[in-house]
C-alpha cells in the first residue's frame, strides 16, 4: 500500500531512537542508574549534557532556536526507549514545557529555549491532577499553572518547593507554592491542556518502554532459573502469566501510537484519546511490573537487584499527570456524557 | 507515522454502508443454529453475493472484489454497525478459503469458491475428535488407500455448523503407521455422502450449534484432497493462523457490540445502576478500541509483507476474553433481567464458547510463551 496510513513511527525516527538506545545502553547502564539512585539528586552526572548533544533535549524547541521541532509522533520512540532505560532526568517536564515557551513565543522562548536545547537549562510545569510538580527540583524555570488555567513562568528561586521524599529517586517530586506577583511572566497564548496532553502520552509511551524492559527481564531470568531441576519458564503457571505480560504490553503499543497522532494532529479526541493512552499503558506497566516481581521471586524483592528500580518508575509513572483512573475517568465522561464516540483514525 | 484516511477507502465505506442500510432486513434473522434461521441466513449470503460483497477480499474472478485487508476491515466495521446478520458461511469464506487460496488446485478453486461465496454450499470443520481437542495432533480418524481415493472410518465433535451445512473439510490420518503431526491429510467431503452420520449436539443456548459427525467407510475421491497427501498439519496451520490471527474476529463486531452497550447504560433509568458500571462500560469501550488499533496494525504490516505468526494467539486472547467482558457487563446493567431472553444473553453465551474454539486460550498462552518469548517447552 502507498499510502502512509501506519500505526508505527517513521524509520527516520526509529533510527533516531536507536542510536539514543545506544547512548544510554553506555552512559545510563544499570552501574551508572544505580550510582544516581544513591547520589544526591539522582541523576546521571554529564547525561544531560550528552542528551542535548545528539539532539534529544531539544526535540520539541523549533529550529530556529536550536531545536529540530519534532511533533510527538517523531519524539515518541526516543521517550520509549527513556523508560525503557528508566532514565532519571528531567526529559517529559523539559520536553513539554519547552512547548509552553514556544507557544507563548517572543523575549521569554528567544531566552530560554536555546538554552533548553543546548543542555544548559531544564524545565518543570505542573501543577499535575493531584497538586504535584515532578522535576520541579532540576528546573531552571518553573511553568506554573494557577486556578484559573494561566501559565506563568517562575524562577525556582520566586517560589517555595517543598520536596516530596518518594521511593524514586530518579524523579523528584514536590509541591510548589508561588505567586503571580513574583512571576517572570505570564505566558499568554498558550495551549495548556495540549500540552498536558502531550506529557501524558509521553509519560504513557515511558511506562510501555518499561514494560518491555521489565518483561524482557522475567522472560530472561525464567529461561535461566532452575528449580525442579529445570528452568522455571517450561511450568505453565510461569508461561501464562508471562504470556498475558506481554498481551499486556503489544495492545497498549498501538493505543499509545495513535494518542501520539492525536496529539501531533490535535484532532478533536485528542484529550479521550490521550486518556486512553495513558491509561492503557499505566495498567500494562503495572501488571507487567507485578508479573516480574512475582517471576523473580525472592530476589525479584531485593534492593540488590535491579528490577526494584523499574518497579518503582512504573509505580511513579502510572500515578503521575493523572493516574489509570483518573484518566478512565476523564475518558469516561467525555464518552458517557459528551457523546464523543467518534474513532481516529 | 501518519493515520489519514485516504478517499478511496472513504468511498468504499459509503458504498458498503450504503447498501447495507438498504437490505439488511429489519428484524433479526432468527437464529442460524436452527432449520428456519439457517435458510434464512442462507438466503442473505445470496443477496451479499449478488451485490459481490459476500467475500470482498476474494479475487473478482470468484465473486469478490480483490480488496486489501484494510478495506475488509471498513467493510466488517460497516457490516457489523449495521446490525447486518451473523456469517452463516464463515467456516467456508473466513477458514478453508484462504487454505484454498494458497493450497488449491485450479479445478478445487473453480469447483468450490463459487458455491462457497453464494452459500450454496455451507461449510462445516472436522477438526476435534472426542480424544482430540486441544491437542489436536491426537486425532485418530483415519482415510485408507483405495483405487481411486480414500475410504474414511472414524468421529468429529463439535464441528461447528454441521447440524445444517453441506460439506466438511478436515484431518484425517493418511498414514496408519504415523502419529501426531505426521501423516495426516486435509480432506473435502459431502455431508450426504454414504456412510457419514450427523449428530447435532445442543449447544449452552439449547440450538444445534454444532455436532458429532461419523465416518463409516466414506469414500472420497483422490481430487478432493486439499494439499499433498500426509502434509496436512502444514495446510491445516494455515488455516488456523488466519483463523486466529485477523479473519474470525474483525474488530468492527466489538466496536459495534461497545456501540450498543454504551447504548444500553444510556436506556437504564435509575440513575445509580446506570452509573455504578460507568468503569466498566468506558473499559469495555477502550478495550474494543484498543482491539481495533491493533488488528489495523498488523494488517498494516501484513500488506508491508510481515507474515502473521504466532503473534496471533495474542489477538485471539484479547479479543474473547474482551467478548467476555462486553457481555458481562451488559448484562450487569440488565440487573434482574439478565437471564431474560434477549440479544444481550444470546450474545453473552456465544461470548463464553470465545476462550475455547479455535485453540482455546491456555494453548494460546502456550504458544505466545513458547515461540514469541522462546520459553522451554516442558
Amino acid at each position: 500500500m502507498s499510502s502512509g496510513m501506519r500505526l508505527r513511527p517513521d524509520d527516520d525516527a526509529v533510527e533516531f531512537a536507536g542510536s539514543v538506545r545506544e547512548l544510554f545502553e553506555r552512559a545510563c547502564d544499570v552501574e551508572a542508574l544505580r550510582a544516581a539512585w544513591d547520589s544526591g539528586d539522582g541523576r546521571v552526572p554529564g547525561l544531560w549534557k550528552r542528551l542535548a548533544e545528539v539532539g534529544v533535549t531539544g526535540l520539541t524547541v523549533s529550529e530556529q532556536l536550536g531545536g529540530s521541532g519534532m511533533d510527538l509522533t517523531a519524539a515518541l520512540p526516543v521517550l520509549v526507549e527513556s523508560g525503557r532505560a528508566a532514565l532519571p532526568e528531567p526529559l517529559v517536564e523539559t520536553l513539554a514545557g519547552a512547548q509552553l515557551l514556544e507557544q507563548a513565543g517572543g523575549e521569554l522562548a528567544a531566552r530560554w529555549l536555546p538554552r533548553v536545547a543546548d543542555g544548559s537549562a531544564a524545565l518543570a510545569l505542573g501543577p499535575g491532577p493531584t497538586g504535584v510538580v515532578s522535576a520541579a527540583e532540576h528546573a531552571d524555570l518553573l511553568l506554573l499553572a494557577d486556578d484559573n488555567g494561566s501559565v506563568f513562568a517562575v524562577e525556582p528561586a520566586a517560589a517555595r518547593l517543598t520536596t516530596l521524599p518518594s521511593v524514586d529517586t530518579g524523579v523528584r517530586l514536590a509541591t510548589v507554592e508561588w505567586s503571580a506577583d513574583d512571576a517572570l511572566a505570564r505566558l499568554d497564548g498558550v495551549d495548556a491542556l495540549a500540552v498536558f496532553d502531550w506529557a501524558v502520552v509521553a509519560v504513557a509511551a515511558q511506562l510501555v518502554g518499561l514494560a518491555e524492559a521489565m518483561l524482557d527481564m522475567a522472560v530472561a531470568y525464567a529461561k535461566t532459573r532452575e528449580q525442579f531441576g529445570v528452568a522455571i519458564g517450561s511450568f505453565q503457571a510461569v508461561k501464562h502469566q508471562l504470556a498475558d505480560a506481554y498481551v499486556a504490553t503489544s495492545f497498549a503499543r498501538p493505543v499509545v501510537n495513535r494518542a501520539a497522532w492525536s496529539v501531533a494532529r490535535d484532532v478533536p479526541s485528542r484529550s479521550r484519546d490521550a486518556s486512553h493512552a495513558k491509561h492503557a499503558a499505566s495498567v500494562a506497566a503495572s501488571r507487567v511490573a507485578r508479573t516480574a516481581l512475582q517471576v523473580h521471586g525472592g530476589i525479584g524483592y531485593t534492593f540488590e537487584h535491579d528490577l526494584h528500580m523499574w518497579l518503582k518508575r512504573t509505580w511513579t509513572l502510572s500515578a503521575l499527570w493523572g493516574n489509570a483512573q483518573w484518566h478512565k475517568q476523564r475518558l469516561s465522561r467525555a464518552l458517557l456524557e459528551d457523546d464523543a464516540r467518534t474513532r481516529v483514525p | 507515522m501518519d493515520l489519514a484516511v485516504e478517499p478511496s477507502r472513504e468511498a468504499w465505506r459509503i458504498e458498503v454502508r450504503d447498501w447495507l442500510r438498504a437490505n439488511v432486513p429489519a428484524q433479526p434473522l432468527p437464529s442460524l443454529d436452527t432449520a428456519d434461521g439457517f435458510a434464512a441466513h442462507r438466503e442473505w449470503e445470496r443477496r451479499l453475493a449478488d451485490a459481490r460483497l459476500a467475500v470482498v477480499t476474494w479475487p473478482e474472478a470468484y465473486g469478490g472484489r480483490g480488496v486489501d485487508l484494510i478495506d475488509w476491515l471498513v467493510f466488517e466495521e460497516e457490516y457489523w454497525a449495521a446490525g447486518a446478520p451473523a456469517r452463516v458461511s464463515q467456516n467456508g469464506i473466513f477458514l478453508l478459503a484462504p487454505t484454498m487460496f494458497e493450497f488449491g488446485s485450479d479445478e478445487q478453486k473453480q469447483r468450490f469458491l463459487p458455491p462457497m461465496a453464494r452459500a450454496d454450499e455451507v461449510w462445516a470443520q472436522g477438526w476435534s475428535e472426542p480424544g482430540a481437542g486441544s491437542d489436536l495432533a491426537a486425532l485418530r480418524s483415519r482415510a485408507d488407500k483405495v483405487d481411486g481415493g480414500w475410504r474414511v472410518n472414524g468421529q468429529k465433535t463439535w464441528s461447528s455448523r454441521a447440524a445444517f451445512a453441506d460439506w466438511l473439510f478436515g484431518l484425517f490420518r493418511t498414514d496408519p503407521e504415523s502419529s501426531r503431526h505426521r501423516g495426516l491429510t486435509y480432506l473435502l467431503m459431502p455431508l450426504d455422502a454414504d456412510g457419514v452420520t450427523v449428530r447435532p449436539i445442543r449447544q449452552l443456548d439449547g440450538e444445534p450449534g454444532f455436532a458429532e459427525v461419523f465416518f463409516d467407510d466414506v469414500f472420497v475421491p483422490d481430487e478432493h484432497v486439499l494439499g499433498g497427501v500426509g502434509e496436512g498439519w502444514k495446510v491445516a496451520m494455515s488455516t488456523t493462523t488466519s483463523e486466529r490471527g485477523l479473519t474470525l474476529r474483525s474488530p468492527g463486531r466489538f466496536m459495534a457490540a461497545a456501540d450498543r452497550l454504551l447504548e444500553l447504560r444510556s436506556s437504564v433509568a435509575d440513575a445509580g445502576a446506570r452509573t455504578a458500571y460507568d468503569g466498566d462500560v468506558a473499559q469495555a469501550w477502550m478495550d474494543a478500541d484498543a482491539y481495533r488499533l491493533y488488528v489495523l496494525d498488523t494488517a498494516l504490516q501484513a500488506l508491508e509483507g510481515k507474515p502473521i505468526g504466532a503473534e496471533s494467539s495474542a489477538n485471539k486472547l484479547f479479543w474473547s476474553e474482551l467478548d467476555v467482558r462486553i457481555h458481562e457487563t451488559a448484562l450487569g446493567l440488565l440487573g434482574e433481567r439478565a437471564t431474560v431472553d434477549s440479544a444481550w444473553l444470546d450474545g453473552y453465551e456465544f461470548s463464553l464458547a470465545g476462550p475455547i474454539y479455535a485453540g482455546t486460550n491456555e494453548v494460546q498462552r502456550n504458544v505466545i510463551a513458547e515461540r514469541v518469548l522462546g520459553l522451554p517447552r516442558a
